[in-house]
């Protein structure tokens, strides 16, 4: 499969840097909104790239294209113009089915508002998308609830997610962001929708779980405060990324 | 009295007051006279026979109808009075229209049965017994009229019939000419009833029952019976008359019914001819005297007949007859009277100006008779406009006064006859 | 759909109240006769001994007439000297001079040529008919040549149309063609009062009586009563799925704009506003609707109209429908109805609306938290109706409204139980798809659960529609079974001899003489039984009813009956044939509610009404008036009626029946007014009429399914809006696109099978009802319920098949929605 391939180039015991290609590369990246019958340029020729186990905050205020960009990231949306590699895969080059598969595999995503499926329990919302994959759920569950277990749930595993509170949902999330161990996570807002101390909480968490486990780690935030915990923060102004 | 071609003409309308469809009795003048004017010509008797010989009329015999001729009427006219003087006047007419001749009725019949062919029942549908019993040629129809004198009211009905299933016919022995229940019948050698009702609900009920007996013999008009109406041979009709018939039954108007007792009048015409060309109209007379004399008066108008005028422009086939107190006939040709004209009445209704006062003149009979109609409203506005009502004569014969009775018809004042013949 | 059934079944009722009305005039009374109508000598002594003036003899009988209609016409005979107190048509149209307008000539014309017809100027221009063409008459197989003569035009709209199915000709010619001669049908008479007629009651002989006008139209419109009634239940069945439909659409559109609702809500609107703001939608919308339904009912009108005018033709009487008249009422009606129910149906959503708060996240579940609570409610509700509905259709003697009610108030309870059901049916279904299906198979059901007051709106309304199906397809399947299996009992004869019918089902006219004489003679024939069918009304019931004299069994005993009396065994003919009494067709014994054993049933016969004692009472589906037997002999013997209408022949054993059956054909060849017919033949014949008559049906069945199948697409679409984020996350999460529409397909066919199981015992339920109960009571015929697995197989089939593809649109639409937006909203 070609995530094990893609691991073997980026974890193996080859030399690191210069033969593993970045987690994510930006070439020439454009994205721009009919509004109002007029062209909204978002994202304006960005060009980047992410390595393994960073954790890069992508700061911005409201509707600067941090979620855009994300999206694009995650091959959810695809841009105007310019390229998007995931690690070393251009997802812009796939078709819809691919994008979502390779999204399925490779990519975890944690929302500001949780988004889970509120008819399946904690636990079968962790092992969704790997259910989605064809993966037979029992063989999932050990994976899901340690998981479950790291971000405090275990016990939880049963309930739906409508019995519980913002900060244990978000958690939920998180572990069905990593529950198929993706090298990179997407968190678009994640402690937006949470008051100060739970959401210190669950960034804690998540930089746990990420960082700490290799993972790269791209989180919109118009919070300043996380900044001085990134390994980069990037500020999208004007359609422009800039350090 | 040759009604003969306005009586065609009415005979005609019969098929006209079907089309206008109106209900009997009604009011309304207005002739329709787009239909009028498709009706088949009534003179064009081809097929039918013909009346040509003189001396032709045989009784009881031609008391009956005769199918073969194409028209055909009995007609009851008389002045009643009550035990008290209160006057009456009714006619009562029956007239019979051959449609086609019956051989050719007998011919379509042939023609048109049983489509399909198959042998038996193209035959049985040609057997006579196979035509329903409603299947006729001769149409009826009657006018029954009641003048109230002293009330001055006029009762004037109408009604149609098919001569078949037993709803209107003749038959001449016994005597009896009906329409549903209008009839007149025979009831004992020479006395005949005569019964005709409405029961209108505008006028109430208005009935007529009278025993008619007769006190004189016949009298044939013309030529022994044959009355000539133009100068072709054949243009002419057969017409004899019952005067001088005592009339005694009741008359019921307004509710109320009346014994009564007084003179009548029948005359029987068959013929099958045509209407002369240029004919508006007709005026006929006819009166009993006192002195036990009759006179029959009839005249042609031809051309403008708005000028209600008679005398002036009357065609040569215009003829009478005076009947002596003795019995004796004496027959009037053109020329033999005047009739003349001394007052005229407009109707409200159809506004058609009629003759109201006349003088007659017979020198060759030393008659001279001035009189008026009994009642000026006796305009009958049924599916033809015309009047015919009671009239009263003073006068002389030979010197000596006479007072008469009877009726006149007069014809094509409200709307000529001619556009409709 | 309501607009045009009641639009058909209006056309029909008027075309033929129109042409009742063409014949009846003015009159107010009416003089009818026995079986064989009136001597005509009455007329002449009402009118001459009498001298009763407002009377008009009418000899009329029905006839086809190929060049001018399909439809069989009323051969009307009148005398025009009777008629102008009566019947206008004869006047000249208003404004006059128009060449082919009746005039004098044509009238003349009309008396005095044989055969010549006077009919409808539209009539004839539609048919392509000109005056003096000759056209063909065919009365019961006779062709007889009429010209035509006249052309009526009548000023007024109403009587043109009333005079399409009529044919004028005088009363000499109607006796003719007809073969009436020295009868008459009826006379028609007007009287203000009773006592203008006593002296026309006096002189009537015994088998004529004096009704009113109204009484007989009443009589003749009777008949169709339960037809008609039944035909707008069905209607409205279809407008209670529509309710549905409405629930869903409304609610739909409330969804899609909940944000719009929240900012109004902000901005100070209240749930009041809110409330009206929906209902003001609603109605606005209905009255759209309902006018485009108008549109499409007027339309559909006239499609249906067809339908029924046949049926009618076909068992009750001969009724000429010239298009569809679109009467306001009708539509006002429809109008109302419409609007009134998209009202009831919004009632919910605008509630719904009402309640939007201005933070609107959490809207859904505490609406589902209530549906929940509501669940336990609603079966106690189902029980209570469903039980109401029951006492309904047990009511002994109850008429076919509260059948109807009963019927309804099952169904509507059935649908209450559909949101329960549909809970415990996923929930037990949950386990079974998650272990086949996986994620999906766990995801779908519980979705279902989720959203049911969305789901299970579809699943009743399908469930609903669905039922429908199956209780019409077992109402039919099995009166199909019950006719056929009569007609093999019934019809035992080998041979048929009956003069052509201008109308499928009742005999018209009779045999010529020298045809039964020849059949009963034929070679070959063993025995011979004769029929002859005449329509009398019962005097007891006022009720127009078939009086058939037989001299024999054509069943050959093999009839089955619902009552003999004890004392006679199993075989009441040869009672019957000794003329000790009548036997009766159950239609009869049930329409008029008689007990067991029936009473006397008195005939009005030649001499008068007389009893006749009950010997037995027979299944007869060939009528729903009923139908009373008679002996023969006493027939001929009390109405002085000679003619037969139809014969039965049984070949000798061992005579080859195809070849006698051939040759007596062959005698008759040429022949239009004998029809000979193998029992195949005339078997085959019925049971076309039958498929003819419940054609109907199956365009209401047609129409219940797309009106569930719209239901059940705006329910998916509407919970696609709500769960949009939903599915955003899952795609967001992985989910391809196929495997959405799986899921959404899923989903659909999970309510598909929902409501097709739900619809099998409802189904059946409105099968017993429709066959016990309704049949009886709007027929007098009992079935014998067939109970085919096809039926239901086909109903599941249905449900899930129309589910599935009320999902197509739905899934293909999720599967492009973009998935970035979706996670964003709300």
């Amino acid at each position: 499969m070609i995530k094990e391939r893609v691991r073997e180039a980026m974890v193996g015991e080859g030399a690191p840097g210069e033969t593993a290609p970045p987690v994510v590369r930006l070439e020439g990246l454009c994205k721009a909104f009919e509004e109002g019958g007029r062209q909204r340029v978002v994202l304006d020729k960005v060009d980047y790239q992410f390595d393994r186990g960073q954790f890069v905050v992508l700061l911005g205020h409201s509707g600067s294209g941090k979620s855009t960009l994300l999206n694009l990231i995650s091959g959810i949306d695809r841009p105007s113009e310019g390229h998007v590699s995931v690690l070393g895969t251009r997802i812009t080059a796939l078709n819809e089915r691919d994008r979502t598969l390779f999204r399925r595999d490779h990519i975890g995503f944690v929302f500001q508002f949780f988004n889970l499926i509120p008819t399946l329990t904690v636990l079968e919302n962790v092992t969704l998308p790997q259910e989605l994959a064809g993966r037979a759920r029992r063989e999932l569950e050990p994976t899901a609830l340690r998981l479950l277990d790291r971000v405090g749930l275990a016990d939880r595993r049963d309930a739906h997610p409508d019995k519980l509170s913002g900060g244990e949902q978000q958690r939920v999330a998180i572990a069905r962001a990593l529950a198929h161990d993706p090298l990179l996570v997407l968190a678009d807002e994640p402690t937006g929708n949470l008051d100060d101390e739970t959401g210190e909480r669950v960034l804690a968490l998540l930089l746990e779980l990420t960082r700490d486990a290799g993972r790269t780690l791209l989180m919109a935030t118009h919070n300043p405060d996380i900044a001085p915990r990134a390994d980069r923060v990037l500020q999208l102004h004007d359609g422009r990324l800039v350090e | 009295m040759k009604r003969l071609w306005w009586v065609i003409g009415i005979i005609g309308l019969v098929v006209v007051g079907l089309v206008v469809g109106r209900p009997l009795w009604a009011r309304d003048a207005a002739p329709p006279a787009a239909s009028l004017e498709a009706l088949p010509p009534a003179g064009s008797g081809e097929g039918f026979a013909r009346a040509t010989e003189p001396n032709a009329i045989a009784f009881p015999r031609d008391l009956g109808p005769h199918d073969d001729y194409q028209t055909e009427w009995w007609y009851y006219t008389g002045n009643l009075q009550t035990a008290d003087g209160r006057p009456f006047g009714f006619q009562f007419t029956i007239f019979r229209r051959a449609l086609t001749p019956e051989d050719v009725l007998s011919a379509d019949l042939a023609d048109s049965a049983d489509l399909r062919g198959s042998s038996e029942s193209a035959q049985s549908a040609q057997s006579a017994d196979q035509s329903s019993s409603w299947r006729t040629e001769q149409v009826y129809l009657a006018h029954f009229t009641i003048s109230d004198i002293a009330a001055d009211a006029f009762y004037p009905a109408e009604r149609f019939s098919r001569g078949a299933a037993g709803l209107a016919g003749a038959t001449a022995e016994p005597y009896r000419v009906w329409l549903e229940d209008w009839s007149v019948e025979q009831v004992a050698p020479g006395q005949v009833r005569l019964r005709a009702q409405t029961g209108d609900v505008a006028t109430g009920n208005v009935a007529l029952d009278l025993l008619l007996t007769e006190t004189r013999p016949p009298v044939l008009h013309g030529d022994g019976g044959l009355s000539q109406k133009g100068p072709e041979r054949g243009n002419a009709s057969y017409y004899y008359s019952l005067i001088g018939q005592r009339a005694a039954g009741t008359v019921a108007v307004g509710g109320e019914r009346f014994d009564v007792t007084g003179l009548a009048w029948k005359d029987h015409e068959w013929s099958t001819s045509a209407l002369s060309e240029g004919a508006v109209g007709w005026d006929w007379v006819s009166l009993q005297m006192d002195d036990g004399g009759a006179l029959m008066l009839f005249e042609i108008r031809s051309g403008a007949g708005d000028d209600g005028r008679g005398g002036s422009q009357t065609r040569p086939y215009n003829a009478g007859t005076y009947v002596a107190p003795d019995g004796t006939l004496t027959h009037l040709t053109q020329g033999d009277w005047t009739l003349e004209v001394t007052d005229t009445w407009t109707s409200p209704t159809s506004g058609g100006e009629y003759p109201a006062g006349w003088r007659i003149s017979v020198p060759s009979v030393g008659l001279e008779l001035r009189g008026r109609p009994q009642m000026a409203n006796q305009e009958l506005n049924v599916s033809t406009v015309y009047w015919e009502g009671a009239v009263a004569f003073e006068g002389t014969r030979d010197g000596a006064p006479v007072s008469a009775e009877g009726y006149i018809e007069l014809t094509g004042y409200a709307g000529s006859m001619a556009g409709r013949l | 759909m309501m607009v045009s059934i009641d639009l058909a079944n209006g056309s029909a009722r008027r075309a033929f109240a129109l042409s009742t009305d063409a014949i009846t005039g003015k009159a107010t009374h009416r003089v009818a006769g026995g079986p064989t109508g009136l001597d005509e000598a009455v007329y002449r002594d009402i009118r001459v001994a009498a001298g009763f003036s407002p009377a008009a003899p009418v000899v009329e009988g029905y006839v086809g007439v190929p060049e001018l209609s399909g439809q069989p016409l009323r051969l009307v005979g009148i005398d025009p000297f009777a008629e102008p107190p009566f019947r206008d048509y004869f006047a000249p149209a208003a404004g006059g001079a128009n060449g082919g307008s009746l005039d004098a000539s044509a009238l003349t014309t009309f008396l005095t040529e044989p055969n010549s017809l006077i009919i409808s100027a539209d009539a004839a221009a539609e048919a392509g008919i000109a005056l003096g063409d000759t056209l063909t008459v065919n009365v019961a197989g006779r062709e007889i040549a009429a010209r035509v003569v006249g052309l009526l035009r009548p000023a007024d709209d109403v009587s043109r149309r009333a005079l399409g199915g009529i044919v004028f000709t005088d009363i000499a010619s109607a006796q003719e063609m007809l073969d009436l001669r020295g009868r008459l049908s009826h006379i028609d008479l007007i009287a203000d009062d009773e006592a203008a007629l006593a002296p026309i009651a006096a002189l009537l002989p015994p088998d004529a009586s004096i009704e009113t006008a109204a009484a007989r139209q009443n009589a003749v419109q009777q008949m169709t009563a339960a037809f008609e009634f039944n035909l707008s239940a069905l209607s409205l069945l279809a407008l209670v799925v529509g309710m549905f439909l409405i629930y869903n659409t409304v609610t739909f559109s409330v969804i899609q704009r909940r944000p719009l609702f929240a900012v109004l809500r902000m901005l100070g609107a209240t749930g009041g506003q809110l409330f009206a703001l929906i209902l003001g939608e609603a109605v606005l919308l209905a009255l759209l609707g309902s006018l485009l339904g108008l549109g499409l009912g007027v339309l559909l009108g006239r499609g249906v109209v067809g339908l029924i005018t046949q049926t009618i033709n076909d068992f009750w009487f001969a009724v000429n429908v010239q298009g569809v008249s679109v009467p306001p009422s009708s539509l006002i009606r429809g109008l109302a109805v419409g609007v009134g129910a998209a009202l009831l149906a919004a009632i919910v959503p605008a509630i719904e609306a009402a309640r939007t708060a201005p933070q609107s996240t959490l809207r859904r579940s505490t609406l589902e938290s209530r549906i929940r609570r509501l669940l336990p409610w609603l079966v106690v509700a189902w029980a209570a109706l469903t039980l109401a509905g029951a006492a309904l259709l047990w009511l002994r003697g109850g008429g076919l409204f509260t059948a109807f009610a009963g019927l309804f108030a099952v169904l509507i309870a059935a649908a209450l139980l559909a949101p329960p059901l549909t809970d415990v049916f996923m929930r037990l279904v949950a386990p079974l798809t998650g272990r086949l299906l996986g994620a999906l198979g766990r995801l779908a059901p519980r979705d279902i659960i989720r959203s049911l007051s969305r789901t299970s709106i579809a699943v009743a309304a399908l469930m609903t529609a669905v039922s429908v199906i199956v209780g019409v397809s077992i109402m039919v399947g099995s009166f199909r079974g019950t006719v056929i299996e009569w007609l093999d009992q019934t019809l035992q004869a080998d041979i048929y001899v009956s003069p052509p019918n201008v109308t499928a089902n009742r005999v018209i006219g009779a045999l010529a003489a020298d045809a039964v004489a020849t059949a009963r003679t034929w070679p070959g024939v063993a025995r011979a039984v004769s029929s002859h069918t005449v329509q009398v009304q019962l005097p007891q019931f006022g009720r127009l009813v078939q009086l058939v004299a037989v001299d024999g069994d054509v069943s050959n005993g093999n009839r089955p009956y619902a009552w003999v009396r004890p004392d006679l065994g199993d075989d009441p003919w040869p009672a019957l044939m000794a003329g000790e009494g009548v036997i009766i067709s159950e239609a009869l014994a049930l329409k008029e509610n008689l007990p067991t054993p029936p009473p006397d049933i008195t005939l009005p016969t030649a001499g008068g009404p007389r009893d006749f004692p009950v010997l037995a009472v027979f299944y007869d589906y060939s009528s729903d008036q009923g139908s009373v037997f008679i002996g023969d002999a006493t027939y001929r013997t009390l109405w002085d009626d000679a003619r037969v209408s139809a014969v039965g022949l049984f070949v000798e054993p061992g005579q080859p029946v195809d070849e006698v059956t051939a040759a007596l054909a062959a005698r008759f060849a040429g022949r239009s007014d004998v029809l000979v017919q193998s029992n195949e033949a005339l078997r085959r014949g019925s049971l076309e009429i039958f498929d003819r008559t419940f054609a109907i049906t199956s365009a209401l069945r047609l129409l219940a399914i797309i009106v569930a199948f719209i239901g059940v697409l705006s329910a998916l679409l509407s919970l696609q809006l709500e769960r949009a984020r939903e599915l955003g996350t899952l795609r967001a999460t992985g989910m391809t696109r196929r495997q959405l529409w799986g899921l959404t397909l899923l989903e659909t066919g999970l309510m598909g099978a929902t409501a097709g199981l739900m619809a099998l015992p409802v189904g059946y339920a409105l099968a017993w009802i429709l066959v016990y109960v309704i049949n009886v009571r709007s027929f007098g015929w009992t079935l014998t319920m067939d109970l085919r697995p096809e039926y239901f197989i086909q109903a599941l089939l249905v449900a899930v098949g129309a589910a599935l593809l009320a999902g197509v649109y739905p899934s293909i639409r999720v599967g492009n929605m973009e998935i970035a937006s979706a996670i964003r909203e709300e």
